[in-house]
């Protein structure tokens, strides 16, 4: 889309690459979603899906992630319209959202793990772990990549300070929401609740500040790096709805025959 | 590169097919030059909606790009697909037209994505090419392990 440097054909050849590796990519994760399906309603032994699953918890997850692809798609907008500032702000909500995904399937992760599904205990959760493993792996890399990118766009200096102590300042109200959720068991209750509204305002005012700094840059230059990362993340949401579907939709309720025979026989 | 640019009056694809098809139908051609590139900024996600009434309630920020309403749009949708999906698992209906009915609502998320957020379906071919067939092999790789594996039968 962006005009790129002169090719053999005519095409970016990092967009060509980056389409073929997300093809390859589909490929990867299709085996592994196969994996799953093949040994869906195998388990010898609990915790089954019906009895851990939590559906209305991962619909607001999969909302948010979906949420941070359309954040995606405004920060490469921005970018292409020469909007420094605004392109800044939706690539870091899209590493926030992402975050807050990530957030999400940590405290599901160690709900699970409370209540008994590891990755060793049954076929379920051998499957289960190792396909949402890798998708969160996925998108750990993503956010780091976003991170990075956020820097690409920023002046140095004053600004640079600035959008750091913004950064800062929300991974501490992200700890604050951990510890109310019980991931972080040792700062629950009112402390946690603390660190999280100091972290609310310190985001705040370090985000007033880094948005009040008058920078004049031109960022259309970075169109092409920021697609490319945008199609990345778009495909680790695709991912997602897929999951979201076959796992948790389709899958929610397996075990429950399962469960009644081992009550009845 | 496109028909207004022609300077020629032509006749507008349909709603359906500007929506399905690429805008200037371009499937196998290599582009020489940047110029004979499809151009987003030209072509915007309603074929030339700029000369149009839809121009002014769909663009807020101006300009010649794709509008920034449009793609609160497309989320907007996706949302409500994903609600949907999670009301027509709360009702009772039988697993058979149940996940039939799952995967085609994520199968419609899917290529939304794809088509308007990766923006494949204002670029160029080859990408949408290049996609496809890693997609389409992995669909092959995954009905092949079902089908070793007996699971298609049940």
């Amino acid at each position: 889309m962006e005009h790129h440097e002169e090719t053999t054909t005519g095409l970016s050849h990092r967009k060509l690459l980056m389409w073929s590796f997300l093809g390859s990519e589909c490929m990867f994760f299709g085996s592994l979603i196969a994996t799953y399906l093949v040994y869906r309603n195998q388990s010898k032994v609990g915790p089954w899906p019906d009895e851990i699953i939590d559906v209305p918890l991962t619909t607001i997850s999969t909302f948010v992630l979906l949420m941070s692809s359309l954040a995606m798609v405004l920060a490469l907008n921005y970018t292409q319209r020469d909007r420094p500032k605004l392109a800044r702000f939706w690539i870091l909500m899209t590493a926030a959202l992402g975050s807050g995904f990530l957030g999400f399937q940590a405290f599901e992760f160690t709900e699970f793990f409370h209540e008994g599904l590891t990755p060793r205990i049954n076929l379920f959760g051998t499957t289960f772990y190792v396909l949402t493993g890798f998708h969160g792996a996925h998108v750990t890399l993503g956010v780091i990549w976003l991170l990075m990118m956020s820097g690409t766009v920023t002046p140095t200096g004053k600004s640079g300070v600035s959008l750091l102590a913004t950064l800062l300042a929300f991974y501490l109200g992200m700890v604050g929401v951990l510890g109310m959720v019980d991931v972080i068991p040792d700062i629950e209750g009112s402390p946690s609740v603390i660190i999280f509204i100091v972290g609310l305002i310190l985001t705040l005012i370090a985000g007033a500040w880094h948005f009040s700094i008058d920078t004049t840059m031109s960022v259309k230059h970075q169109s092409e790096n920021i697609e490319i990362l945008g199609l990345y993340w778009h495909f680790v949401d695709i991912v997602w709805i897929v999951i979201f579907t076959v796992i948790y939709l389709v899958s929610a309720n397996d075990g429950e025959h399962l469960t009644e025979g081992l009550l009845h026989g | 590169m496109s028909t207004e640019q022609s300077g020629t009056e032509q006749k507008r694809p349909n709603f359906l097919r500007r929506w399905l098809w690429h805008t200037d139908h371009r499937y196998l051609v290599i582009p020489i030059t940047y110029a004979q590139e499809p151009d987003p900024e030209g072509e915007g996600p309603f074929g030339k909606a700029s000369t149009t009434w839809k121009r002014k309630w769909w663009d807020w920020t101006g300009g010649d790009h794709a509008s920034i309403m449009f793609y609160i749009v497309v989320g907007a949708i996706l949302s409500l697909i994903t609600l949907g999906e999670y009301w027509i698992f709360t009702t009772n209906l039988n697993q058979t037209p149940l996940n039939a009915l799952l995967f085609i609502m994520s199968a419609v998320k899917f290529f939304m994505v794809v088509a308007f957020f990766m923006h494949l379906k204002f670029d160029n071919k080859w990408f949408s090419y290049l996609f496809a067939a890693g997609f389409f092999l992995a669909i092959a790789i995954f009905l092949s392990v079902l089908a070793l594996t007996d699971k298609l039968n049940g």
